[in-house]
């Protein structure tokens, strides 16, 4: 509890220092103008969404394997938060499209693969709440979670294997791609989102349990 | 700035929306196992 209060202070103090840096102190883009922006959440949410669904797919596969509730409650909770993120992924992602590409949506690779994995995941949630049965709908929204975890990797190699608009990875090992000031405010809305998403999965993963024993700690 | 200010917006709204909401459900399912509990030890 004291923990979870840590952690939610601390993504608060790295999302308002973020929101500094991106909002005020770094410069705009030579070719995105003050657009540049909006990349310091929509990169973060889509960051995000990529870890929630990997937790759930690792959670989702030991649940299937060992029937223990905790993964169960872990695999839903990050369910849910990663719908929210790449909802926001693909929102913030079309505002930025609208004054730079000149369009909110394209059906480009990248945009298809990633709206594809929100629906597969909604898909999950509407599997587990449909259900009769709440452990035989925890079963089948674990063998969809698996399963359309697979998109992940399309989704990101998918600036590599097609032609899109979509422009490729900016952070690479050895190979970054951006300005100094750049790249601090979006490192800095990583570690920011990063801390949030910690924070809201355990106090999710709380209400999971609560929900299902009665215990909130 | 107008596109910048509405993409923050929307993400403030919806993750503080989110944040209270999860807070809210918590509270109301500890309250609701507690009565539910209360209730079993009364009929006990």
């Amino acid at each position: 509890m004291r923990g979870q209060s840590f952690l939610g202070g601390a993504a608060l103090g790295f999302l308002a220092v973020g929101a500094y840096v991106g909002l005020v102190a770094s410069p705009p883009d030579a070719f995105q103008g003050e657009y540049v922006r909006i990349m310091y959440v929509h990169v973060p949410n889509a960051w995000v969404a990529y870890v929630a669904f990997a937790i759930t797919c690792i959670a989702s596969a030991l649940y299937l394997a060992k029937r223990t509730p905790v993964y169960d409650y872990v695999a839903h909770s990050a369910t849910e938060l990663g719908v929210v993120f790449t909802g926001l992924a693909l929102v913030t992602g079309s505002i930025w499209g609208r004054p730079v590409w000149g369009t909110w949506w394209t059906w480009d690779a990248r945009l298809v693969t990633t709206a594809v994995l929100f629906f597969i995941y909604l898909g999950a949630l509407l599997v587990r709440g449909l259900a009769d049965d709440p452990q035989r709908g925890a079963r089948l929204a674990a063998v969809v979670s698996i399963i359309g975890f697979l998109d992940v990797p399309v989704i990101h190699y998918s600036v590599v294997w097609f032609r899109t608009l979509h422009q490729p990875a900016s952070l690479t090992p050895g190979d970054t791609k951006m300005a100094l000031p750049m790249l601090a405010a979006l490192l800095l809305g990583l570690l920011a989102f990063t801390a949030l998403f910690a924070y809201l999965l355990t106090l999710r993963i709380r209400l999971a349990r609560a929900e299902d024993t009665g215990e909130a700690a | 700035m107008g596109w910048v200010a509405l993409a923050y917006g929307i993400v403030l709204i919806t993750l503080t929306t989110y944040v209270l909401s999860l807070h809210r459900r918590l509270r109301e399912a500890t309250r609701a196992r507690g009565i539910s509990t209360e209730h079993s030890a009364s009929a006990r």
